[in-house]
C-alpha cells in the first residue's frame, strides 16, 4: 500500500479545501440520487432472504382458458392442474404451492387477538425459499393435504411471537388461528412484503382432498394456488420452461374435446419477466433495461460533466508539480493513472458520504412511500428490506458507480494533464 | 562525449511570428565536466537546457545524451532516459508542496522499476544526508528557507544517481550567502562524484568558478 500516495492525496484536498469540498459534495450527491433510485429499482427484484435465489427461480401467475363461445375465465390453478404441469419437472430442485394471501385474527391463551396475514403452503415452498428461522423448523409433509388433525402446525414471523409471548420463543405453543388451534412449528425473521410470494406472517399447510387424477373439464383447472419453482444450481432454465409448454400441450389437446383451449402467457417466468405480468390472464409486458441503464447515465453524466470541469481547474493548479514530475521521468500513461488514483480515493470518499446518505434518506423519508401492487391488506410495513439495503450488492454497486464516475470526470483532465508541455508548465510557474 | 549537440535551431512559430530560439548550435560536454551557460535574458540559454534535458526538442539538428541520438526515441524512452541519466535543479526549486522533504526527494525513484519502497527511503537520506539536509526529513517544503529548498531540489536531482546535472540559474532566487553553500554543494557533486553539470547562470563570478563558459546571445552561440 502507497502511503505517500494517500497522504500526497489528503494534502492535496487540503490545498484547495474549498474546491475539494465542492467535489465530495458532487460526489456525494451523484452518487446518493443514483443509490435512492438504484435500491427503489432493486426493491421488487433484489436477492436476500428467503428470496435469496430468485435468479434460478420460476414464477407462475394463473390459468386463462378460452372458449369457443369466445369467453374466457381466468385464476390461480386447482392442484391436480399443477400437479400435472409442474410436478417432477426434470431440472428443478423443489417446487412451491401456495395460496393467496389473507387476513386472519390470531390470538394466544390470555392474549387480545389481532389481524395478522396468512399464507397457505405445501412444505416445498420452505425448500424454494430460504427462510431465517429463529427457532424451530417448517413444517413437512410427504404429500399436500395431509391432515395434520389437531396439532396442525404453523410457523410464524419474530414480529408476530412477540406481539403473542412478549419474546421470539413461541416454538411448541399453542396459537389459535380464527378459532382454530394450531401449534407453532417453527419462527422465522420477519419477512419483507416487497419478497412478494414469500410475504406472510403465519404461514400454514395447505389442507385438503388430495390429487389424484387428471382435470378434464375447464372448471378443473382452476383453484387457490400459484406454483414458484426452483430450478438445480446451474440447472436449465430454459429446459423446464420448454417441458412446461410441452405438458401444457398435452392439457390443451384434452381441453379441445370440451371446446376450450388454455392459454399459457408465457409460464413459467423468471422473476424478471413475472414482474411484468398484470395478471392472470395477461402477457409479460417487460419493462425497458435500456431506460433504466440511460436513467444511470444521466445521473452520473450531469455531476461528472461539473467534476471534470472543477477537476481540469485543480489540476491546472498543480501544472508545475506534473511538469516537475514529467520532467524526472513519469511517463504519460503514469501521470494519467496517478491523477485517476488520487480522484478515485476523493471520489470513494464522497461515495461513501452520499451511500449512508442514500441510506438515511430512504429510512427516513422513502422507506414507506414504496408500496407494493396488490390488493391485499398487507399488515406488515412495507418497508425496504434491510438485507438490500445494507448488502454488499448494494455496496459493490455503489463503488462501481464511483469508479465510473471518476472515470467519466477525470478522463478529459487526467489526458490533459498528461499531454501537458512540461516546459510550459514548468516555466509558467517560474513566471 | 558525454552530450553533443549538433546544428541545434530551435524556432518558435506562431500563426504571426516566428521567434528563432536557438541558431545553429553546436556544442560538446565531456564526462565530468562542469560548464556554465551564459546570456542576457530570452537569449536561449534555458531553451538549450530543456533541449539537453530532453524536454523540448530542437527544430533541427541532433542531440546526442552518452552516444544515444535523441530524436527518433519515443516520449516513453525519452522519459526514461531522463529519470536515468539527467537530474534538474530549477531557479524556483520547484519542490511538490504537498510532499514532505523525503517524498520529494524519493520522487525519481518512483518512476523507476525494481526500486522498493525501503530502497527508495535509504537512497533518500542518504542524498539528504550530503547535502545536509537529514534532519529535515518529514518537514513540508513551506518550512524550508530558500537555501534549504535548493538544497532539497539538488538531493532529489542526485539521488537516482544520474550522469548530468541541469541547473537552471540554481542560486537565482537565494542570497550570496546560501548562493555560495548551493555552488559548494554542486562542485563537490562534480569533484567528488563525478558528475556532469550544465548550470545557467547570470553570476559572472559563479561562472568563471566552473570548467567553462559557453555563452550565448540572440540564439548564437558567441566565443
Amino acid at each position: 500500500m502507497n502511503f505517500q500516495f494517500i497522504r500526497h492525496t489528503w494534502r492535496e484536498v487540503r490545498r484547495q479545501p474549498a474546491m475539494n469540498l465542492v467535489g465530495l459534495a458532487g460526489t456525494a450527491f451523484a452518487i446518493f440520487l443514483i443509490m435512492v433510485v438504484v435500491v427503489v429499482g432493486r426493491v421488487d427484484s433484489a436477492e436476500y432472504a428467503p428470496v435469496s435465489h430468485r435468479d434460478r427461480m420460476l414464477f407462475t401467475r394463473g390459468v386463462d382458458i378460452w372458449y369457443d363461445n369466445g369467453t374466457s375465465r381466468s385464476s390461480y390453478y386447482s392442484m391436480p392442474f399443477i400437479q400435472e404441469i409442474y410436478g417432477n419437472l426434470e431440472g428443478a430442485e423443489a417446487m412451491a404451492v401456495y395460496g393467496s394471501l389473507e387476513e386472519i385474527d390470531i390470538a394466544a391463551a390470555g392474549r387480545t387477538a389481532f389481524e395478522a396475514n396468512l399464507r397457505a403452503t405445501d412444505a416445498g415452498y420452505w425448500d424454494v425459499f430460504d427462510f431465517d428461522f429463529v427457532s424451530g423448523s417448517p413444517y413437512k409433509a410427504d404429500k399436500v393435504g395431509q391432515r395434520y388433525g389437531s396439532s396442525t402446525p404453523a410457523v410464524i414471523c419474530a414480529s408476530v411471537a412477540r406481539r403473542l409471548y412478549g419474546s421470539e420463543d413461541a416454538e411448541g405453543r399453542e396459537i389459535l388461528l380464527g378459532h382454530k388451534p394450531y401449534r407453532v412449528a417453527g419462527v422465522v425473521d420477519d419477512v419483507s412484503p416487497h419478497a412478494y410470494m414469500a410475504y406472510s406472517q403465519i404461514w400454514i399447510p395447505i389442507e385438503g382432498p388430495l390429487a389424484t387424477a387428471v382435470p378434464v373439464s375447464p372448471e378443473d383447472f382452476f383453484g387457490d394456488y400459484q406454483v414458484a419453482l426452483l430450478a438445480r444450481i446451474g440447472g436449465d432454465m430454459e429446459g423446464i420452461s420448454e417441458a412446461v409448454r410441452e405438458r401444457y400441450a398435452a392439457a390443451n389437446r384434452r381441453l379441445k374435446t370440451q371446446d376450450a383451449s388454455l392459454k399459457t402467457h408465457g409460464q413459467p417466468y423468471d422473476h424478471a419477466v413475472y414482474l411484468s405480468v398484470g395478471g392472470t390472464n395477461s402477457d409479460p409486458e417487460p419493462r425497458s433495461e435500456r431506460l433504466e441503464w440511460l436513467v444511470y447515465a444521466i445521473l452520473l453524466l450531469i455531476p461528472a460533466i461539473n467534476l471534470s470541469s472543477m477537476t481540469n481547474s485543480l489540476l491546472r493548479q498543480r501544472r508545475m508539480e506534473l511538469g516537475v514530475r514529467r520532467a524526472f521521468g513519469c511517463r504519460r500513461m503514469r501521470v494519467m493513472r496517478d491523477i485517476f488514483v488520487e480522484n478515485l480515493l476523493v471520489t470513494l470518499a464522497g461515495g461513501l458520504v452520499g451511500l449512508v446518505s442514500s441510506w438515511i434518506f430512504i429510512l427516513l423519508f422513502v422507506d414507506s412511500f414504496v408500496g407494493i401492487d396488490t390488493w391485499e391488506t398487507i399488515f406488515a410495513d412495507a418497508t425496504i428490506p434491510p438485507q438490500l439495503l445494507f448488502s454488499w450488492t448494494t455496496f459493490g454497486l455503489a463503488m462501481v458507480f464511483c469508479f465510473i464516475l471518476n472515470l467519466m470526470s477525470i478522463g478529459i483532465p487526467a489526458f490533459n494533464a498528461s499531454r501537458m508541455n512540461p516546459v510550459e508548465a514548468i516555466s509558467d510557474y517560474e513566471k | 562525449m558525454l552530450i553533443q549537440l549538433k546544428e541545434i535551431n530551435k524556432v518558435y512559430r506562431t500563426r504571426e511570428i516566428e521567434t528563432v530560439a536557438l541558431e545553429n548550435v553546436n556544442i560538446g560536454i565531456e564526462k565530468g565536466e562542469f560548464v556554465s551557460i551564459m546570456g542576457p535574458s530570452g537569449c536561449g540559454k534555458s531553451t538549450l537546457l530543456n533541449i539537453i534535458g530532453l524536454l523540448d526538442k530542437p527544430t533541427s539538428g541532433t542531440v546526442e545524451l552518452d552516444g544515444a541520438i535523441t530524436g527518433s526515441l519515443s516520449d516513453n524512452e525519452l522519459a526514461a532516459m531522463r529519470n536515468r541519466k539527467l537530474g534538474f535543479v530549477f531557479q524556483s526549486f520547484h519542490l511538490i508542496p504537498t510532499l514532505n522533504v523525503i517524498d520529494n526527494v524519493e520522487l525519481p525513484l518512483l518512476y523507476r522499476k525494481g526500486v522498493s519502497g525501503s530502497e527508495r527511503r535509504r537512497l533518500a537520506r542518504e542524498v539528504l544526508e550530503k547535502v545536509g539536509l537529514s534532519h529535515r526529513m518529514r518537514h513540508m517544503p513551506g518550512q524550508l528557507s530558500g537555501g534549504q529548498s535548493q538544497r532539497v531540489a539538488i538531493a532529489r536531482a542526485i539521488v537516482g544517481s544520474p550522469e548530468i546535472i541541469l541547473a537552471d540559474e540554481p542560486t537565482g532566487n537565494l542570497d550570496s550567502k546560501m548562493g555560495a553553500e548551493v555552488m559548494e554543494i554542486l562542485h563537490g557533486l562534480n569533484r567528488t562524484d563525478g558528475k556532469t553539470i550544465v548550470m545557467v547562470t547570470h553570476n559572472e563570478e559563479q561562472a568563471r568558478q566552473t570548467d567553462r563558459i559557453i555563452r550565448f546571445f540572440d540564439g548564437r552561440q558567441v566565443l
